[in-house]
């Protein structure tokens, strides 16, 4: 019985923006290593465009309703609100940080405000998707039939912000090591795991979608 | 952004959104808390949902709203609430 009419237009401009965002990181990224621009620059640079990219994401967030599958119709907007004033207020203050403050200190502040921002929504959602999956269990196959456009933008919405939370978690992380070698040696980690977890939740996200 | 700021324009538009921040509400609560004809609900209504600034789920044979803003598209609302056009102030909403 439940169809929602909300349109795409939001997820599409999330994605777009999202990976928008992310090429402008990558060509800082590679400007440094071609020698266009210091490493200074170019961290200040990615520092500034996660941040923006934080206020994307952020903004959009409630439309992208992340959490519908576990609505419980008592202040269900109420968490992904906070979640995206959150997130646009830590991205606010990373573009603050890396426009003006030296940039030893703007990469610390930084990621202490991301840990806890991430933290805090983490902490929000498990409350919130415990109290959603009794309600489902409660009443079972009786009302959530999704329809199939529906279904593909959930797990449009899932795979961006898997990517997103996952790039705001590795900057944070990479933010708090001062030594390069060992920065360096994670960011190559991480990027191993991103990719082997993208595919698992790729699997499991299209083997539930093809048991449907 | 043209059909957000008509929206957010009118204060019966307003008021529902207001409403609709605290819970989800269905057509006829909804069209209960205004002096106006439940045709001009549902135009209000569809201007809303085609600015994006709420979802309609069917739940049976009523139909349930639901907020869905972007932040900015809340803080504009605020905006709106903090320079005076106090939404109180429109006269179709019953006090």
């Amino acid at each position: 019985m439940s169809m929602h009419t909300a349109s795409s237009r939001p997820v599409c401009s999330a994605v777009l923006g999202f990976l928008g965002v992310t090429l402008i990181a990558m060509a800082f990224g590679l400007a440094n290593k071609i020698g266009v621009i210091d490493t200074g620059v170019a961290k200040r640079g990615i520092g500034l465009v996660i941040g923006l990219m934080i206020v994307v994401i952020g903004n959009y967030l409630p439309k992208l309703r992340a959490l519908a599958w576990a609505r419980t119709h008592a202040g269900s907007t109420a968490t992904e609100r906070m979640s995206g004033w959150m997130l646009v207020l830590t991205g606010i203050a990373w573009i603050a940080l890396f426009s003006f403050a030296p940039l030893d200190q703007a990469r610390h502040v930084s990621a202490m405000i991301g840990i806890s921002t991430l933290t805090i929504i983490a902490a929000n959602w498990a409350w919130h998707a415990r109290r959603g999956l009794l309600l489902i269990r409660k009443e079972q196959e009786g009302s959530a039939i999704s329809t199939e456009q529906t279904a593909g933008k959930r797990r449009i919405v899932g795979y961006l912000l898997f990517a997103f939370f996952y790039a705001f978690v590795s900057a944070c992380v990479k933010f708090l090591i001062d030594e390069k070698q060992v920065a360096d040696k994670l960011t190559s980690w991480m990027l191993f795991a991103f990719c082997i977890l993208y595919a698992a939740l790729f699997a499991v996200l299209e083997y539930r979608h093809a048991r449907k | 952004m043209n059909m957000v700021f008509k929206a957010l324009s009118d204060p019966t538009r307003r008021r529902v959104l207001e409403l609709l921040r605290k819970r989800t509400m269905s057509a006829g609560e909804l069209a209960d808390c205004f002096d106006v004809s439940k045709p001009t609900m549902s135009a209000h209504f569809a201007v809303l949902r085609e600015a994006g600034l709420i979802v309609s789920e069917k739940q049976g044979k009523s139909v349930v709203y639901e907020l869905q803003m972007s932040v900015l598209e809340d803080a504009l609302l605020g905006f709106t609430q903090a320079f005076g056009w106090k939404l109180q102030q429109s006269k179709h909403v019953k006090t």
